[in-house]
């Protein structure tokens, strides 16, 4: 099932020039699966209105009372999204979609590679499975291009502890792995049967998925976008 | 005058239409006494107007808002609408054979435990799909399959178990469902007739692997014509969307492009890649949607719906209370143990042994305007249609022959009133002491 409902933004945090976390508060707040996506649309219309121009965003949490969207600015939509949703602005938001992360398997063991912005469905994943009191089934390998580029570390760090490994691409940094995930890096978080989910750009996407197929992983599961 | 000024001019003089047109209808001694009826007030007139204006047409906010509501009052997680209960089935059972579940789909041949004593739509699914149905006898009082028989019904061949709470008397759910997950089989759940049962203090409609419903204007809450189907599996809600509209694979809500991102980047069968994916189509499927103007007429009912099932509830009782003198004639109805019927009708037996038959009260009764109903098919397999299909019955269906023969049902739905039930019963009295 999916819901139109109005969203009233509630907070904007700014994660550097191009990438915006937004706060909303749902008109009509329903339950969700984690690891869902929205459509977020600058239009106020109803679910009797053509649906208008939108775009598609990973829901960055998994709490009642709020949703967290972390958008990334990079054409023009996304620059009227910048431009007009400020504190108090309302939007229609269409959810949920996707179907990412199956549930029932949160006795199972999962481990997310988040390429980039790719972090943010596994933010709700991680918060969902530190309520189910299961976050010690799952391993987070998060590679950025700079230090700079990580969003939400403390929290990260908190839910993952030594579990969550950081990779940088495009420099080096004495604190984390200044490279590429690698088959070894996979291996010793997840064993064949294993969930592993990729979300990233599309490079890092195929990239991980070349890896795993390679070397036999068959639970894969991914967030890809056009 | 603005376009919203306009819509509120129009809504308040519907409800002023309501007023003039409806609300003046009383009943009077030798007016009919239908067994089920649309109940409503100006509420629903002014939703169906609203969506009207909206001129949506197709399932728009009403029905989006219905499915999560009609969800939480079920308990279920997902619901989708679909045009009628019998669609409802038809999608239910038309889920369970996608090639989406493996191993597990419903093939050509296999066999769905069933009653022969109920509604053709909770059969006919079964049918159509080239399946074979395995018809089990009925208990006389419950008029739910008889649990003792399931054992013999099973054969290497069965994969699933569908049948109906009968006029809102839950089936034993505990047997039930403990014999389908002996043998691993799927179990659907026909709530067509039981919205607002209870088995064990759970809504029915949560114990099996899909539900349907029906909102019919004879059911416990109407949209006209309209249905729905129920599950806790995200898996299956998915699949049965997918046959409910024309078996696709996109799932984008009417009027929106591009929900999943990927419209022209995919690879589907062997279709060439990017393939418009609001093109692909997974399944055989149907178109089953409702219209926006149903939905609206649902949400007024909703609201209105748990006092419904109170009133049906307090109708059996006082009709329950008031034949209990004619026991030595007709066979009154029982509640399945552990369960708490919301229920559709209050069936009634004449007895083998009683001085009139089922017909001689029945033709007595509608003579004198108290509106009579059968248990819909009978017997299925003597029905013409039925003749000459593939089948199995699971010994002499004594029971349900009998119900074919002295079974019938009168109204408890909320328009009847308590003058009404007492009409009704100096029926029986005048009619029994006549015999």
């Amino acid at each position: 099932m999916n819901w139109v409902s109005t969203a009233e933004i509630v907070q904007v945090i700014e994660h550097r020039e191009n990438v915006r976390e937004y706060i909303v508060r749902l008109e009509k707040e329903r339950k969700y699966p984690p690891g869902s996506f929205v459509q977020l649309s600058l239009e106020l219309v109803t679910a009797s209105d053509i649906w208008p121009e939108s775009r598609t965003f990973s829901i960055a949490s998994f709490k009642e009372g709020s949703m967290r969207l972390i958008i990334e600015k990079v054409g023009s939509y996304t620059s009227r999204i910048f431009d007009e949703l400020q504190v108090g602005r309302q939007c229609t938001i269409k959810y949920p979609y996707g179907d990412l992360f199956r549930a029932g398997t949160s006795d199972e063991k999962h481990l997310f590679l988040a390429g980039g912005l790719g972090i943010t469905p596994f933010i709700g994943l991680a918060e969902y499975f530190h309520g189910m009191g299961k976050i010690e089934n799952v391993a987070l390998l998060y590679s950025a291009r700079n230090a700079g580029d990580l969003i939400h570390l403390e929290h990260l760090n908190n839910l993952f502890g030594e579990r969550l490994k950081i990779f940088i691409t495009r420099e080096s940094d004495h604190q984390y792995s200044s490279r590429r995930i690698d088959i070894r890096d996979i291996q010793e978080q997840a064993a064949l049967g294993d969930h592993v989910y990729v979300c990233g750009s599309r490079s890092f996407t195929d990239d991980m998925l070349s890896i795993l197929r390679k070397n036999n992983f068959t639970n894969i599961h991914t967030d890809e976008w056009d | 005058m603005p376009e919203n000024e306009i819509r509120k001019l129009i809504l308040e003089k519907t409800k002023e239409y309501y007023d003039a047109k409806y609300s003046g209808n009383k009943y009077k001694e030798g007016d009919l006494i239908p067994f089920a009826g649309r109940v409503f007030d100006e509420n629903e007139l002014v939703n169906l107007v609203d969506a009207s204006l909206d001129f949506w047409l197709t399932a728009g906010r009403y029905a989006n808002d219905f499915e999560y509501e009609f969800a939480q009052f079920m308990d279920v997680e997902h619901c989708i609408l679909v045009n009628s209960g019998s669609s409802a089935n038809l999608v239910a059972l038309a889920t369970l054979t996608s090639s989406q579940l493996g191993d597990r789909r419903l093939k050509r041949g296999d066999e769905v435990i069933t009653v022969a004593a109920g509604f053709p739509t909770t059969v006919n699914p079964i049918i159509q799909n080239g399946l074979v149905p395995v018809f089990v006898d009925v208990e006389l009082g419950t008029y739910n399959i008889k649990v003792s028989e399931l054992e013999k019904a099973y054969s290497p061949k069965t994969k699933a178990i569908m049948i109906a709470h009968t006029l809102g008397n839950p089936f034993n759910l505990k047997e039930v469902k403990a014999f389908a997950e002996a043998h691993d089989l799927y179990l659907i759940e026909d709530c067509c007739d039981a919205v607002g049962s209870k088995y064990d203090g759970k809504q029915v409609g949560t114990f099996g692997d899909l539900a349907t419903v029906s909102f019919y204007p004879a059911h416990h809450m109407t949209m006209g014509e309209g249905g729905a189907v129920l599950t806790n599996n995200a898996e299956l809600i998915k699949i049965a969307t997918s046959f409910r509209d024309w078996g696709r694979d996109c799932y984008c809500a009417p009027g929106a492009d591009n929900t999943c991102g990927r419209r022209f980047s995919m690879q589907y069968g062997n279709l060439p890649t990017g393939y418009d994916h609001k093109y692909v189509y997974s399944h055989i499927g149907y178109n089953l949607k409702l219209t926006d103007m149903q939905a609206a007429v649902g949400m007024a009912q909703l609201e209105k719906l748990p006092q419904f099932i109170q009133q049906r509830k307090d109708n059996f009782q006082k009709l329950r209370a008031g034949l209990d003198a004619y026991q030595q004639d007709l066979l009154l109805p029982e509640a399945t143990e552990n369960s708490d019927p919301s229920w559709f009708g209050f069936p009634i037996t004449v007895k083998n042994n009683a001085a009139f038959t089922r017909n001689e009260l029945t033709r007595y009764l509608e003579d004198h305007k108290v509106m009579t109903r059968l248990i819909f098919a009978g017997n299925i397999t003597k029905q013409p249609a039925y003749l000459e299909i593939e089948h199995r019955v699971i010994g002499d269906l004594k029971n349900t022959d009998l119900v074919m023969n002295n079974t019938f049902f009168i109204g408890v739905y909320p328009g009847i009133n308590d003058q009404k039930i007492s009409y009704i019963l100096n029926q029986f009295k005048d009619f029994i002491v006549s015999q």
